[in-house]
């Protein structure tokens, strides 16, 4: 009786919050699982005569354009790299800023900074090309400054060690606000307790943070990362389209799988061959983060993703 | 392990789910497409005898959507589309649905419209957007053969024979032709009073660049220089490569291309030609001279005629050369310019396929979408007021009939008159030869024709070698256009290209040509 | 106070001023270039000082202005009842998730994840909203899609997770439904992950121009930031000569790049009045530890 008492609560309970989740369950159903079935596509050759459900199948040929060319390997490693750099470096800053805005005193300080360090996240990718060329195209500001300095006829577009480290700054200092803003809204869901029981016992702040609100944000800074580890092959396009404005000895640096294929299709435009791409680079980021939340597991079952 | 359990269960759950859904999907899909296959056949009407114009109230009315590019949306089309309307619902009984998209999005909106079978009657389609011959190879759009004869014949016989030869794909019409400069070759420009200054007569060398021929600019270049070393000479491979004596057959950007004077349509690799490595050299030689100011020019992706306001440039080459041009350069530079044609003009099938308008294959009234075009191929009045606005409003007329802006020109101006219908029916412009129109039939019909008139590559077998030497060109075009890169660079650029299957793109197009020409 | 203390303060200060002015420049950037005259620009160079100080540019961006206030019209509406939405729904399934003891958790968290990485593209997409759902031209289409992104769900449920079970236990022993701890519980503890998430929500909105670059062909269903799109980006077109347009073929007169930035200009700044109303809710003391005591 009074199991079966429990039980009636616990599906209650259950039901209730499945109706909460409910909304977004459908919305997230027709908005991205319908459209999921479309996903044969990238195993077709698309003829509109016969209509894309009739086009006949033509197994894994739509794969093999990229793979087979020349460059495929080198953009491979180019996006990982750039997301690599971006996810340990931009994080990493996040915190530290995260942090220090937490321990700023002035109420009227920290509100300044937190809305200017969102100004770079206003603006889309072809304006931040623009203000680059305005620093360091060769009538730029700072390419006028270093020429001054007396290092004649410095280019900034020609010099290709220099462009890892500036689409990799830029990347960065784009997000840092945005992903800041994350973990400094992480650090007040702190309960003050723990830093006050802190204090009393004497710790210093640098203790306080090691012991209290990095372990505390942990699941938060594990979440962002597996989420951001999912689309490790994917690559922010206007950052690696736009910002080195197409110079092509630059290429060998600035060109990632995104720019790549849409290089190859621009003229053919073809729907099959650009599916198959997205496909790999779907697939190929979800095995990472099968294995990155599987080790996350292993060590905080809490953290996980899933 | 009980979560991994779950975890696979609800995996299992979500494929079956998918599959359902596609199977639903696939279902509806499956009657949409033969509901749209079929059209075509249950609505042409048996129209015999109506080549005589129909009477507009005759016509049941229909909407016709029309999907085009350009420099859009103009502040005030919705009046000028109002307007255009009225004429064509009296004329023809039809209302059209104007979309109008900016160039930067058509190509990616138009091509999502066409794979999704959405219904449509008309787009702008050409070799450079919306790609004419990939989306005939995929069955994208109608055969007009018969259209034409029944619905647009006034049209069909004002454009010569030949130029509907060069749309047609395995002896089909599917585009109809806006009628334009077909007959191409490179502008070469510079400002008058620079040309007058250093004594330089454009005529000099008119029609006779060539890569051997370059230094005939030079002494000119030089003198420049030597005062402004501001100013560069400006071309770029994508604007002069029409200069060059061989057609490219799938874009400047592709190797393959044949020699206008071989018989034999022999493809090869132009990139490995001496013409092109010559020029590389005289543009390497120029660069090293200073004449190209390479270094500020190489991170703009093309050079513009802002620049040239700004003072920027000696001369340049590119563009079209056509009747009328300079003074089109004297709009653009701010300043009066001369001109003249770099080389020979050929009539080639990229220059005629440039500017097309086709008809859906998901249109349920072709022949209404047809008798459109004519209608706007033969009505001057309304090709006028779509394409430069409301008459003492959007333009005006001066007292010689020659067209001036009207006092609100900002609120419509496409500046696409190649885009709507015949070119030749547009409004002169003021500063133009009055007989501007006549001049460029005539250009186009003195051209010589290319052996090839008549053949389109079918890009479809070779897609995937395209797009990878397509994007071995995009890096390394800049380098070679500006000079900057030296001779094994180039070398580094051919091997890439091989890499990429150059030869068997060049392969593919010998086999068509063959097949064409055993056909013919 | 003592040196010892302001010193450290000194320093944060100094480190997160020059990050703060790495973010101005640029910006001072634009709207020097927004206000220069073209041609002096590009015989000069690029300046922090406005070259021959004019805002023409701006009248020639704000020529017909009712097209741009409609634009904004659109941009505001779909981003205010965007958000409310997506909000609301974004809210109840984090918390769902967020709960140990929800027996679907696993299996609804791998749900909502997959769909970050996998989408069934932009063909079968485009079919299914504009053929299917018919909702194309609409308001709707601005909104729905972006309803529910698997991102802001994952994230707002890390934000919930914090919160005690304990305070849920003792609502549910007095004998509250789950919809009624939700709201009067949940919500209000929530309001920093909240603020976060919602603010976020307004950017997506706000930024959009993608799902008006398919599905809408209304003119007046135009938001700001995709009428900055598409012009930037047909510029971007006819400036980039690996177009293919057969040369001689462009003779528009483009929009020069002073126009350029003072478009952009107008399409972020109503964001930056934006900023600050999320703003007041990143207080200490909105947090759990506070209500608990």
């Amino acid at each position: 009786m009074a199991a079966t008492k429990k039980k009636s609560r616990q599906f209650r309970k259950s039901f209730q919050l499945t109706m909460l989740a409910l909304p977004a369950i459908i919305v997230i159903f027709i908005f991205s699982y319908i459209p999921m079935a479309g996903v044969f596509i990238a195993f077709k050759n698309i003829n509109y005569e016969q209509g894309i459900f009739h086009s006949p199948w033509i197994g894994f040929d739509n794969f093999k354009f990229f793979f087979t060319s020349n460059d495929a390997w080198l953009v491979v490693r180019n996006t990982l790299g750039y997301n690599i750099v971006s996810i340990v470096v931009g994080t990493l800053l996040a915190i530290i800023f995260a942090i220090l805005l937490n321990e700023i005193i002035s109420r009227k300080a920290l509100k300044v900074y937190q809305t200017v360090f969102f100004f770079p996240y206003f603006f889309s990718w072809v304006i931040i090309a623009y203000m680059a060329y305005s620093f360091i195209g060769p009538y730029g500001i700072l390419t006028r400054f270093i020429e001054d300095l007396g290092f004649t006829s410095f280019d900034f577009y020609t010099e290709t060690w220099i462009w890892p480290f500036l689409l990799s700054f830029i990347n960065i200092w784009k997000g840092l606000g945005y992903i800041s803003i994350i973990f400094y809204a992480g650090i007040l869901g702190i309960s003050q307790e723990y830093f006050e029981a802190a204090a009393i016992d004497g710790a210093s702040k640098y203790q306080i943070i090691r012991k209290i609100t990095i372990p505390l944000i942990m699941p938060l800074i594990t979440i962002m990362t597996l989420l951001s580890v999912g689309k490790i092959f994917y690559s922010d396009f206007g950052l690696f389209f736009f910002v080195p404005r197409e110079v092509g000895q630059l290429y060998p640096v600035t060109q990632v799988i995104d720019t790549y294929v849409y290089r190859m299709l621009r003229q053919s435009g073809d729907i099959g061959m650009s599916s198959a791409v997205g496909l790999f680079q779907s697939l190929m980021g979800f095995i990472i983060v099968l294995i990155s939340n599987y080790l996350v597991k292993k060590v905080n079952d809490d953290n996980k993703l899933f | 392990m009980v979560k991994r359990l779950k975890l696979y269960k609800s995996g299992i759950i979500a494929t079956i789910f998918i599959l359902m859904f596609s199977l639903v999907i696939g279902a509806c899909g499956n009657s949409n497409n033969k509901a749209g296959v079929s059209s075509p056949e249950t609505t042409t009407p048996p129209a015999e005898g109506s080549s005589s114009p129909t009477p507009a109230a005759d016509l049941p009315p229909v909407t016709l959507s029309w999907y085009f590019p350009g420099n859009f949306p103009q502040p005030e089309q919705d009046k000028v589309f109002t307007e255009v309307n009225k004429i064509v619902k009296e004329k023809i009984n039809a209302t059209i649905d104007f979309k109008p998209i900016s160039f930067g999005d058509y190509d990616q909106k138009i091509k999502v419209i066409i794979a999704s079978g959405e219904a449509y009657d008309i787009a702008f389609t050409s070799n450079w957007l919306n790609n004419y011959t990939q989306n005939v190879a995929k069955g994208a759009f109608l055969p007009l053969d018969e259209l034409l004869e029944k619905y647009a014949p006034k049209s069909f016989a004002a454009i010569p024979a030949n130029f509907w030869d060069a749309t047609r794909v395995n002896g089909n019409i599917y585009g109809y032709i806006n009628y334009q400069i077909s007959a191409r070759t490179p502008d070469v420009a510079t400002s008058k009073a620079l040309a007058d200054k250093y004594g330089f007569d454009v005529n000099s060398i008119s029609g006779k660049l060539s890569p051997d021929t370059m230094n005939l600019l030079e002494p000119y270049i030089q003198a420049v220089k030597k005062d402004h070393p501001e100013k560069a000479l400006i071309s770029q491979l994508s604007q002069i490569y029409e200069m060059f004596s061989f057609e490219s057959l799938a874009g400047f950007n592709v190797p393959g291309a044949v020699s206008y004077n071989d018989d034999t349509l022999t493809v090869f690799n132009q990139f490995e030609s001496d013409e092109y490595k010559k020029l590389a050299a005289v543009l390497r030689d120029w660069n090293a001279k200073g004449y190209l100011n390479s270094k500020e020019r190489i991170s703009k992706k093309q050079d513009d005629w802002a620049d040239a306001k700004a003072g920027k440039w000696i001369m340049v080459i590119g563009g079209a050369y056509k009747p009328g041009v300079a003074s089109l350069n004297s709009e653009l530079g701010g300043e009066p310019y001369v001109s003249a044609p770099a080389s020979k003009p050929y009539l080639t099938t990229g220059g005629i396929v440039a500017t097309m308008q086709a008809i859906s294959r998901s249109s349920k009234n072709p022949e209404r979408a047809m008798m459109l075009l004519e209608l706007l191929n033969t009505d001057k009045d309304l090709f006028n007021l779509l394409n430069f606005g409301i008459k003492d409003d959007h333009f005006g007329l001066n007292a010689e009939g020659l067209m001036v802006p009207g006092p609100n020109q900002q609120g419509y101006n496409p500046q696409v008159p190649w885009m709507f219908a015949s070119n030749f029916l547009a409004n002169v412009q003021e500063g133009m030869p009055k007989t501007v129109w006549e001049d460029t039939i005539k250009m186009n019909e003195d051209a010589e024709p290319s052996k090839l008139l008549g053949f389109s590559f079918d890009a479809e077998p070779v897609k995937g070698e395209i797009g990878k030497t397509s994007a071995v060109f995009g890096e390394f075009y800049r380098g070679i256009e500006l000079g900057v890169i030296n001779e094994t660079k180039y070398n580094e650029f051919l091997s890439k290209m091989k890499d990429a299957g150059a030869d068997k793109i060049i392969a593919e197009m010998q086999k068509q040509i063959d097949a064409w020409k055993t056909s013919k | 106070m003592s040196f010892r203390r302001t010193l450290p303060q000194i320093l944060i200060h100094l480190l997160l001023i020059l990050f703060g002015i790495s973010c101005i420049i640029p910006l001072i950037s634009i709207i020097s270039i927004s206000l220069s005259d073209e041609n002096s620009i590009i015989q000069n160079g690029y300046s922090f000082v406005p070259q021959g100080f004019n805002f023409s540019s701006y009248a020639y961006v704000l020529y017909k202005p009712l097209q741009l206030l409609s634009a904004l019209k659109t941009s505001l509406i779909v981003s205010i009842v965007g958000t409310l939405i997506s909000l609301i729904i974004t809210a109840g399934i984090a918390y769902v998730l967020s709960r140990e003891d929800y027996k679907y958790k696993s299996s609804l968290s791998f749900y909502v994840f997959f769909t970050m990485l996998f989408n069934g593209g932009l063909v079968p997409t485009y079919m299914l909203i504009s053929k299917y759902l018919h909702l194309k031209n609409t308001i709707w289409v601005l909104i729905l899609p972006y309803l529910a992104i698997p991102w802001f769900i994952l994230l707002l449920r890390s934000f919930m997770q914090k919160i005690p079970h304990s305070i849920i236990e003792s609502c549910m022993i007095d004998g509250a439904s789950e919809l009624r701890i939700f709201f009067k519980i949940i919500l209000p503890l929530a309001k920093p992950g909240l603020a976060t998430i919602g603010l976020f929500i307004v950017l997506q909105y706000w930024n959009d121009w993608w799902l008006s670059l398919l599905y809408i062909e209304k003119e007046s269903l135009v938001p700001l930031q995709y009428m900055l799109y598409r012009m930037i980006n047909n510029i971007e077109f006819l400036t980039s000569s690996t177009n293919a347009m057969p040369p001689g073929m462009n003779t528009s007169i483009i929009p020069a790049e002073t126009a350029r930035m003072a478009m952009a200009i107008l399409a972020a700044g109503p964001m930056l009045v934006v900023f600050p109303f999320f703003q007041k809710y990143f207080v200490k003391g909105l947090t759990v530890g506070a209500v608990k005591g």
